[in-house]
């Protein structure tokens, strides 16, 4: 009984562990791909911190426009190369 | 089931050589589907081990004898919650909840990193593996938890009683869920030092396993501190024992892991730094493990001391020298070229905060390791104890909680300085305050408890002002009632309001180790019936004794009354039981009792201003003659006839008891432990909640780039 078991449960798993072997790969996002990804979201979150900093009086208005922009801008161009990809 | 069992765990382990080397074959030569065997390995892992495991609790479940483990921690006597627990105080079952824990974290970081780090995950696999196949291999070869007993004991040892505390049934898998997470950023810095890859992605990528096992070790070591204030006969709950401080030195670093991340993430700075915490928290999670595992050091934790010491010293080698190999070889890749804008900014502090945690590391890991170190230069053992600790931890502590005050009231860049002044004002004001009513108090001079108030008011004041004005800016955008925009602000921002709690949770909790240890009260007393001792302006009075019995234990105590001025207070129970061992032949129907291990049942009324604690330690020996002279008439009295004896014993305690040793305690503010310990890891469990579908940005694979930048505070 319990080598039964035992059989059962290893076909279980070589069938599962070679399936891949029997049919096609899903293909990997590209790494770049994913990467730039990352960076959309971090350059996101960057742009709504500073937006609650500046609500919240830790930075000034005219600081919050200025680094709004620069963190617009390196967004913006990580959304570009991601389009563009 | 024990030969199936057996079989499992070579599958187990045959699994985790297969699929780390299909990773490393499928990522050195791009097979992807190499790749997603070992991939599937991961998961078929995590399957098999599940086996095992239910295996093993079945066998509990039914006290199930013939397996040795079961024999050995169990027995039907034992309650039904422990017998399903048992399975984690033992050497064997430890390690394998340990290598189960890990293929499930494993699995959920193979699941994680398919779509948004592919190109890490081969290595990244393949180190996940190899620690599930060194842990597997302890498990097959050394500490096998399918060791078969032939022929099956009619009865087992039972539980330890020390372990019969319901924190005690989840505080190991916690600790060992938040040493198994720590291995899931390690293997992601291992992967991306050997692919190159060491940008933001592997950090983003495991950001929450790294916070999880924050959450998982921070719960269990206030579970572990609960049971030591609540079971164990000393009267405290943290005692810088060695297998507390193995917990302690992962979550110190992991801490520091969780803040240089961020400015990573924001700044592209310190990736050394970053991949060295990633390394270092994973190693000293192993170093944990093996801590309590091997018995090395004198603990109260030893459980198990073992022959496992040299395979997990060899491990523990092999992995320093191989982090240490890996970024010395991607030391160009590592460096940084950003710079600090300005030092009244989030990040500078963040960098503050990380040498802080990661000397307070360092002086826990001299204190710990100093036995051992002692031994190797003198050839004598020779330990620290907790002044020692507390000398060195108290100052870094005070200093990590006014930065964990200050880090919330900076931005990220730098502050201007007309801001940060008037961001500091009220918190500093409540400091000072503080400082000045406690140094006014009618309490004992303590320079280092003072302060610890004063930065922690100054710490929860930061986070309240920031957290009221953020919402106040809410209300004001949306419309909506305070309250609602106060929900909605920390919904948007779980990251952020999550680690605000946190900071304010942990001044809160620090706040209660320092009033608790300034100023606490002890009086150790031998009384009889009718005695009393003073304790902290109580009357504590002796007033009956009790005993009790069970199939489990024998239970000696005490009735004390407590009283203030001659007012009732509350009446205490605390008491001692004892376990007894099966062996009657050897040791007699009523010595057997006293054979086995005791504990003790303490005696606490707690409410948020001190908790009043107390122990008892009967004094046997007047007894003794009753125990031996039934033994020796009696000596295979049988279990129908033993429970009149106990009924003898226990009337005769009742009745005629002898002066027994009591320790009482008057500690302040014990509950703000326990409140702070809560309040940060709802913090964390705040963090750590994944956003909501409809928020989430998906990945590129699934949808294209949006060319506009989505926000709204």
């Amino acid at each position: 009984m319990e080598l039964l078991a035992f059989l059962v449960l290893l076909a279980a798993v070589a069938w599962w562990v070679s399936r891949p072997f029997t049919r096609a790969a899903p293909v990997a996002p590209s790494p770049e791909l994913a990467n730039l990804a990352v960076e959309r979201d971090i350059r996101v979150a960057a742009i709504r911190d500073a937006e609650l900093d500046a609500q919240v009086g830790k930075i000034s208005g005219e600081r919050h426009r200025e680094l709004d922009a620069i963190l617009r801008d390196e967004a913006l161009e990580t959304m570009r190369e991601l389009g563009e990809r | 089931m024990i030969t199936f069992g057996r079989a499992t765990l070579l599958l187990a382990l045959a699994l985790t050589v297969f699929g780390a080397g299909a990773f490393i074959y499928g990522g050195r030569r791009e097979r992807p589907e190499w790749v997603a065997a070992g991939r599937r390995s991961v998961f078929a892992l995590f399957g098999v081990l599940t086996v095992a495991m239910a295996i093993i609790e079945a066998a509990f479940a039914r006290s199930d004898f013939s397996f040795a483990l079961v024999a050995s921690h169990s027995s039907t006597t034992t309650p039904r919650l422990y017998q399903l627990t048992s399975m984690w105080s033992s050497q064997e079952g430890s390690l394998l909840l340990w290598v189960w824990l890990l293929s499930g974290w494993s699995s959920l970081a193979m699941v994680v990193a398919r779509r948004r780090a592919a190109a890490l995950m081969p290595y990244a696999g393949a180190t996940l593996l190899v620690f599930a196949a060194f842990f597997l291999g302890l498990s097959n070869f050394l500490a096998n938890p399918m060791t078969a007993l032939n022929p099956a004991p009619a009865q087992g040892t039972g539980l330890q009683p020390l372990l019969r505390y319901p924190a005690m049934a989840i505080h190991p898998p916690m600790l060992y869920s938040g040493y198994t997470l720590a291995i899931v950023p390690l293997a992601f810095a291992v992967s991306a030092l050997i692919s190159g890859r060491v940008d933001a992605t592997w950090l983003r990528q495991t950001r929450r396993f790294a916070l999880g096992s924050w959450l998982a070790l921070t719960f269990g070591i206030l579970l572990g501190a609960r049971w030591s204030w609540s079971e164990l006969g000393w009267g405290g709950y943290w005692a810088w024992d060695p297998v507390e401080n193995a917990a302690l030195l992962p979550w110190l670093t992991g801490t520091a892991a969780l803040h240089s991340l961020m400015v990573q993430e924001r700044r592209g700075t310190l990736r050394t730094w970053n991949v060295f915490l990633a390394l270092t928290t994973g190693i000293l999670a192993v170093i944990g493990t093996f801590l309590v595992r091997s018995g090395v050091l004198e603990s109260i934790h030893a459980f198990g001391a073992s022959t496992l010491g040299l395979p997990f010293v060899v491990f523990i080698a092999l992995l320093i020298a191989t982090a240490a190999g890996l970024v010395a070889w991607r030391r160009e890749a590592l460096r940084s070229e950003a710079r600090l804008d300005s030092l009244f900014s989030r990040e500078a502090v963040f960098i503050l905060n990380n040498l802080v945690l990661v000397g307070m590391c360092l002086v826990i890991m001299w204190g710990t390791f100093f036995p051992l170190i002692s031994e190797a230069l003198t050839g004598k053992r020779a330990s620290v104890g907790p002044p020692w600790f507390g000398r060195y931890t108290v100052p870094l502590a005070i200093a990590l909680v006014l930065l964990s005050g200050i880090g919330p009231l900076l931005a990220w860049r730098g502050s201007e300085w007309r801001s940060v002044r008037r961001s500091f004002v009220v918190p500093a004001a409540l400091a000072l305050a503080t400082a000045l009513a406690a140094a006014f108090a009618p309490l004992p001079w303590s320079l280092r408890a003072f302060a610890l108030f004063a930065v922690a008011a100054f710490t929860v004041a930061a986070v309240g002002q920031e957290s009221l004005r953020a919402a106040r800016a809410r209300q004001r955008s949306t419309g909506r009632a305070l309250p609602l925009a106060a929900f909605g602000l920390v919904a948007r921002n779980r990251r952020r309001y999550g680690g605000f709690l946190v900071h304010a949770g942990f001044a809160v909790m620090l706040v209660g180790v320092a009033a608790s240890s300034a100023f606490k009260h002890v009086t150790d007393a031998r009384l009889g019936p009718g005695q009393s001792a003073k304790v902290g302006g109580y009357d504590v009075r002796y007033v009956r004794a009790t005993a009790t019995y069970n199939a489990e234990k024998l239970s000696l105590g005490a009735v004390l009354d407590v009283t203030r001025n001659g007012k009732h207070m509350w009446t205490l129970r605390p008491s001692r039981g004892y376990y007894p061992v099966a062996d009657a032949a050897r040791f007699g129907t009523l010595g057997r009792w006293f054979e086995g291990e005791s504990t003790s049942e303490v005696g606490l009324r707690a409410d948020p201003r001190r908790d009043v604690w107390t122990a008892v330690e009967p004094d046997l020996q007047p007894l003794q003659s009753m125990i031996s002279g039934i033994d020796k008439r009696f000596p295979l009295a049988g279990p129908k006839i033993e429970p009149l004896f106990l009924q003898a014993l226990t009337e005769r305690y009742r009745l005629d008891p002898p002066k027994a040793a009591f320790r009482f305690i008057v500690s302040p503010m014990v509950m703000w432990v326990w409140i702070g310990g809560i309040g940060a890891v709802l913090g964390g469990l705040i963090a750590i909640w994944p956003a909501g579908v409809r928020r989430r940005v998906k990945s590129p694979a699934t949808k294209p780039a949006r060319t506009t930048v989505p926000v709204s505070a």
